[in-house]
């Protein structure tokens, strides 16, 4: 009665028609994805990103709370990046800036992951009248304005991290849930898993041992997405100043500099930069990861096989 | 062909009867918003600026001593009849503040969707036509990098380069100040405002169309439909352009509606940066003044709207697409 997945399902987060073209065969999932053009530059763009956000205390050349300089100084060697209104060293901010942000992303996508794979992997897999009620539910949360809520939260509640990460990762998993409900409704009556039960495995270990593995390619590409559309959610929150003030981050730092875009440049340019660089490295790799598993799943295909696991 | 109306007369009250449990609870989710507030209800539903009288008053108008339920009961039956309740910030009925902020809105993102639908079409035909082809790379290029690129960046940019740089448009507001231009004069002012953060929230929904068109049209030059037009001698344009260009685009219906939430979103920080005076703008003055009633009003209209919107297009792609309504 209810289509397991609508076109609009991908639109949320951009189809995930790749690119590229579909590769066939590939000894190992992370050669697939570096022979590709787009996987290549978004692994060195990732890359970066994680460095920048691993290494930031030693890398930043100041402290970022720190009155370091004159005010409003434009981009030189002391400060590549220039100086804020109350002087303040924008490199450094937007070094430390990337923990916050990824932080944030990581933490909603695992949150949503969760939820999706619950609701999801049990409606797929019970279906009946169970699935019709999860769906329901699904539809309900799909159709929530997850960034309208989130700002509502804050405002209620006050800033903060962790509010921030409970609103956006429990609105954030309706596409993942129809996703993996559909997989799982294809895979359960696969040779596989009928012998898992006949083996006498319980449905918990079905779900858990033998499905879960086969629907993480597929749900991989959307978490890669999802990654980065909650950084560009976080950034705006940051823009708006419902960020946490005591936590730098990017869209906090572009929401600073709103004040200052006649005077100042060099204020909104570089934290809006980082962003971008740390959202097209993971959306390209999401990309180039769906045209492998395209290409995985036409060469399972033909080759005869029920499906393909990264090694 | 008798069973064809009523079949598209059940979809319609089906879709339509799915709103319901929707509307709930979205009221459920408002209402529990304001239970979450720390703090009195009634001084989230009535401001901190009234006096004790007052809030008396509201307490006893509101059954805030009553059972939960039966709280939610009354809240309901006092959104249905459109109190959203009052805004000392702005002396007036929240209603009221926030209905006077819509029309601009709806000009903002009617426009930018205009736009995006207009440039997405054309660009999504080039880049699917030949798929990985020099041209489909460098579109599929400027599609990826749009969707990964901040709107207040891509807005601040613009601000900087179009209307400082080159002064081509004004940097704020949606009329000059202090003009009392009217009648063309000030539509055509209107338009000049209008213009910039447009294209900026266009850019946001041309990425997605963009991609939308192109694995469309890939998927349509496929079909047998095309190879007949093609046996049949009509040319690669009018193969495109007639034949599968109207069928690829189809589902995009669909997916207007399903990112009118991200739409708004998006206009909601174009607004801030260019001084738009909408509702993205009331939004944040809002929060600044936590001027409760207008936050949850603004919250309950913009989910009432995306769900409307949705409803919406389910039905215009139903009414475009026999298929759906047969399913």
């Amino acid at each position: 009665m209810l289509s397991s997945t609508r076109a609009s399902d991908f639109a949320e987060l951009a189809p995930a028609a790749s690119l590229a073209p579909p590769v066939t065969r590939q000894r190992s999932a992370l050669r697939a994805v570096l022979s590709l053009p787009s996987g290549r530059v978004g692994a060195v763009l990732t890359a970066m990103t994680l460095t920048t956000a691993l290494l930031a205390p030693l890398l930043a050349t100041r402290d970022p709370f720190a009155l370091a300089a004159t005010p409003l100084s434009p981009p030189t060697l002391a400060h590549l990046m220039g100086t804020d209104a109350i002087g303040r060293d924008v490199f450094s901010g937007v070094l430390h800036g990337a923990r916050t942000s990824l932080f944030v992303a990581a933490s909603v996508t695992l949150l949503a992951f969760v939820c999706g794979a619950l609701v999801g992997m049990v409606a797929g897999w019970r279906g009946g009248l169970l699935d019709d009620l999860l769906m329901r539910v699904t539809e309900l949360f799909q159709v929530v304005p997850r960034f309208f809520l989130v700002v509502v939260v804050v405002a209620l509640l006050g800033p903060g991290i962790d509010r921030v990460v409970l609103t956006l990762g429990l609105t954030s998993w309706p596409v993942l849930a129809r996703v993996m409900r559909g997989e799982v409704m294809a895979m359960r009556d696969s040779d596989f898993v009928v012998a898992a039960r006949a083996g006498g495995a319980t449905s918990l270990r079905i779900l858990w041992r033998e499905l879960l593995p086969n629907v993480m390619p597929s749900a991989s590409v959307l978490l890669g997405l999802l990654f980065g559309q909650v950084i560009l959610l976080e950034a705006s929150l940051g823009f708006l100043g419902l960020g946490d003030p005591n936590a730098l981050s990017w869209g906090l730092l572009a929401g600073q500099a709103q004040g200052f875009v006649r005077v100042a440049w060099w204020l909104a340019v570089f934290p809006g930069l980082a962003i971008a660089v740390a959202v097209l490295g993971i959306n390209l790799l999401a990309d180039a990861w769906a045209a492998v598993l395209g290409g995985a799943a036409t060469a399972a295909r033909t080759a005869g096989q029920r499906s393909w696991r990264p090694r | 062909m008798d069973g064809e109306p009523a079949r598209s007369g059940r979809f319609v009250s089906r879709r339509l009867l799915q709103v319901v449990p929707t509307v709930v609870g979205i009221l459920l989710v408002n209402f529990l918003l304001l239970h979450l507030a720390p703090g009195d209800p009634v001084i989230a539903i009535a401001g901190e600026h009234g006096d004790a009288a007052y809030y008396a008053a509201m307490r006893q108008r509101f059954g805030l001593d009553r059972p939960l339920p039966e709280q939610l009961a009354t809240y309901a039956a006092r959104m249905a009849s459109g109190d959203l309740g009052f805004s000392y910030v702005h002396g007036r009925s929240a209603g009221a503040v926030i209905a006077e902020r819509i029309p601009a809105t709806l000009l903002l993102t009617g426009s930018a969707m205009l736009i995006a639908i207009a440039g997405a079409i054309p660009l999504g035909a080039i880049a699917g036509r030949r798929p990985h082809g020099a041209r489909d790379v460098s579109i599929s290029v400027l599609a990826l990098g749009l969707y990964s690129t901040p709107v207040f960046w891509v807005a601040q940019l613009a601000i900087l380069l179009f209307a400082l740089r080159l002064g081509l448009v004004p940097v704020q507001g949606m009329a000059a100040a202090g003009s009392d231009a009217t009648g063309f004069a000030h539509a055509w002012d209107v338009v000049r405002h209008l213009v910039l953060p447009a294209l900026v929230l266009a850019s946001q929904e041309l990425a997605t169309l963009i991609r939308l068109t192109r694995s469309g049209v890939i998927d349509e030059m496929a079909r047998d439909h095309v190879r007949t037009a093609r046996a049949k001698g009509v040319g690669e344009r009018a193969v495109l352009v007639r034949h599968a260009l109207p069928r690829a685009l189809l589902p995009a219906i669909t997916v207007i509606g399903a990112r009118a939430g991200h739409l708004l979103a998006g206009a909601a920080v174009v607004e801030i940066v260019f001084g738009w005076p909408g509702t993205g703008r009331l939004l944040v003055a809002a929060l600044q003044t936590r001027d409760t009633p207008v936050l949850l009003g603004l919250f309950l209209v913009i989910s009432l709207g995306v769900v409307l919107v949705n409803i919406a297009t389910d039905l215009a792609y139903a009414v475009v697409d026999p298929r759906i309504r047969l399913r």
